[in-house]
């Protein structure tokens, strides 16, 4: 099947923003196991493309005031929280391939990576 | 012994120019990673030409853009780069440090030094990939690049801005020309001009050979005003690739400063092989020979960087030597037919002429200099236009007097006169020749002066002469230098100097 084909059927796996257990079941029934390969590959970039990953150093810091800003900035997108305790403080956002990297651990590594550069 | 306060102060007054500048990094994941070449999903802000790095440090280039992937071409051998790593854009595009610091040295084409020396970090970023110079930032070649070889600056000769392509089979001494070129531009300098800027670009060459060349540089002491940029056959593919792009940007550098450089690249049959590798991993559509369809824009904006600007640019010049090794003499295969094509002319070596004793083995029938006459002092000129008419009227009869049948006098005078002129254009190896001797070597055989010495002891003859003239009549180097035309009072002094040596010479 081609790679065309393929990214139809992913996109119809999904029911709005949920995939359909019926559809995906009927779906891998049926695709060689290379294309099934390509079908989880489309299906993991969909999934990737409509979740927004914030990373925080710990979940307590999450207000509603943030989850409502959050959600606003990245519309029809789903949020989703995970703890991260190494960021120090601040947030790191994943949106699909690209990071806002807005924590000390990240300010920290560029500060390092700057005084190593301004002595090479 | 540093005190602690010291080093926090140090770091502070560091710090203090730090900008976090907070800005939105584009990732992507390795999806395939196979000789040298990545393909990696996500990045989806990325563009052609743009720095990526890996989690374990290396390294690369974006070189094509798909619909659902990136290909990354890898600065190293990305051994440890797996399905899954992430890579990271930095936002820059591929450039080298260039400043006056370069020269002397011997750098990768992504100027990290080879040479065992510390790199150099400060100077301009010049960018491998650039536009070149436009129309009205242009003006004709005018200024000889005086290679040192008789019979390439009375016959062939190059200017200042001007691509001239060297082409033949392998072992005929065409990085000898090259190098001959380089040598002699210490000769050419003087007290008001410097000499050019010479960067030697070596792609897919053996280390020997390199290591070589930079030592016969520093041996001559031409490595004062050159620059080596190497990327050995034993470099990954993309390395290769980039060789004559990080050459140019540095001549760049110093034709912004008004300068005039010159770029060797060895040669360019290996750079475009390591394009088509490149190509037939990234899947890219093959054509002739297997090489991609933009093999030719891959050479022409290349060799479009080579320019003379205008004084109102600054006036200075990048000189282009393309190397192309051919198989078997045959000219007419895909890259040597369009490297011809962009070049301004080219120096052709054959290897009958190489076996034959005549070297440098250049055949003058099918070498050529588009533009580079203009460039010619009018002393050369006067002697070489003479020269090319004898030399091609002599090739024209030998090929008869191979029958054997009789030959008139007249017919005769020509094939000795010939034979004398394709002595004297023999020249040894790392021997360039100021252009003063050149006038006078080529004056000497086209008047017949040489008539009567014997063609084995043509060569002899010349060497004697030179010092004879050197010792005895300086005064005729010194206008001959100066002036730059062939005065009648000159040519005179000539003859009698001449005619003093041959009593002489035995």
């Amino acid at each position: 099947m081609s790679i065309k084909g393929i990214k139809k059927l992913a996109q119809l796996t999904y029911s709005g923003t949920q995939i359909n257990e019926r559809v995906l079941r009927r779906i891998t029934s049926k695709l060689t196991r290379s294309d099934l390969k390509l079908y989880i590959r489309v299906l993991k970039s969909i999934d990737r493309k409509r979740t927004v990953k914030v990373y925080v150093p710990n979940k307590r810091i999450i207000t509603q005031e943030i989850k409502t800003g959050l959600a606003k900035f990245f519309e029809n997108k789903d949020l989703e929280f995970i703890e991260e305790p190494g960021l120090i403080a601040g947030l790191r956002i994943v949106d699909n391939d690209t990071i806002y990297e807005l924590n000390l651990k990240d300010s920290l590594e560029n500060m390092v990576d700057y005084i190593k550069k301004s002595y090479d | 012994m540093i005190k602690n306060e010291e080093i926090i102060k140090e770091l502070e007054k560091n710090l203090a120019s730090f900008n976090q500048n907070q800005k939105a990094k584009n990732i992507g994941l390795v999806e395939k990673n196979s000789d040298g070449v990545i393909s990696a999903s996500g990045l989806s802000k990325t563009f052609i030409g743009e720095q990526v790095t890996f989690e374990d440090g290396a390294y690369g280039m974006i070189l094509g853009l798909d619909e659902d992937y990136a290909s990354i071409i890898l600065f190293g051998s990305g051994e440890n780069i797996v399905e899954g790593d992430k890579v990271k854009t930095t936002g820059k595009i591929l450039s080298v440090t260039a400043s006056e610091k370069l020269i002397g040295r011997v750098i990768s084409p992504l100027g990290l030094p080879l040479d065992g020396k510390p790199g150099v970090k400060t100077g301009k970023n010049m960018l491998l990939e650039r536009i070149a110079p436009g129309v009205i930032e242009r003006e004709p070649v005018n200024t000889p690049l005086k290679t040192g070889i008789k019979l390439i600056d009375a016959i062939i000769p190059i200017g200042r801005g001007q691509r001239e392509l060297i082409i033949g089979d392998r072992g005929l001494g065409k990085t000898a020309i090259a190098i001959d070129t380089i040598i002699n531009q210490k000769q050419e300098a003087s007290s008001k001009n410097k000499p050019v800027v010479c960067i030697y670009v070596a792609i897919g060459q053996k280390q020997s050979t390199v290591a070589q060349v930079v030592a016969k540089l520093k041996e001559v002491g031409a490595m004062d005003y050159s620059i080596v940029v190497s990327a050995t056959a034993s470099d990954p593919a993309a390395l290769q690739y980039l060789a004559p792009y990080a050459g140019v940007a540095i001549a760049e550098y110093f034709l912004e400063k008004g300068a005039d450089a010159l770029v060797v690249y060895d040669d360019l049959s290996k750079h475009a092989w390591a394009y088509r590798q490149i190509s037939l991993v990234l899947r890219r559509p093959a054509g002739r020979e297997a090489y991609p369809g933009d093999i030719f824009y891959l050479h022409s904006r290349l060799l479009e960087r080579a320019a003379k600007l205008n004084k109102s640019y600054g006036g200075g010049s990048i000189t282009a030597l393309p190397i192309v090794e051919t198989q078997a003499n045959d000219i007419s295969a895909y890259i040597p037919t369009n490297i011809i094509s962009i070049t301004d002319g080219q120096i052709y070596l054959q290897s009958d002429l190489f076996n034959a004793g005549i070297r440098p083995a250049i055949n003058v029938g099918n070498s050529v200099s588009r533009v580079g006459g203009a460039a010619q002092t009018n002393a050369i000129k006067s002697v070489s236009g003479k020269m090319r008419l004898e030399l091609a009227q002599y090739r024209e009869l030998a090929v008869f007097a191979q029958f054997g049948s009789e030959l008139d006098q007249g017919t005769l005078t020509q094939l000795e006169r010939g034979k004398r002129i394709t002595e004297m254009l023999k020249q040894s190896q790392y021997n360039p020749l100021p252009e003063a001797f050149q006038i006078l070597s080529i004056w000497a055989v086209t008047t017949g002066q040489l008539d009567d010495i014997a063609v084995e002891k043509i060569q002899k003859f010349e060497n004697e002469f030179h010092n004879f003239v050197k010792r005895k009549h300086p005064d005729i180097i010194k206008t001959l230098s100066a002036e730059g035309r062939l005065k009648e009072e000159v040519v005179k002094k000539m003859e009698k100097a001449v005619s003093e040596f041959k009593k002489m010479f035995s």
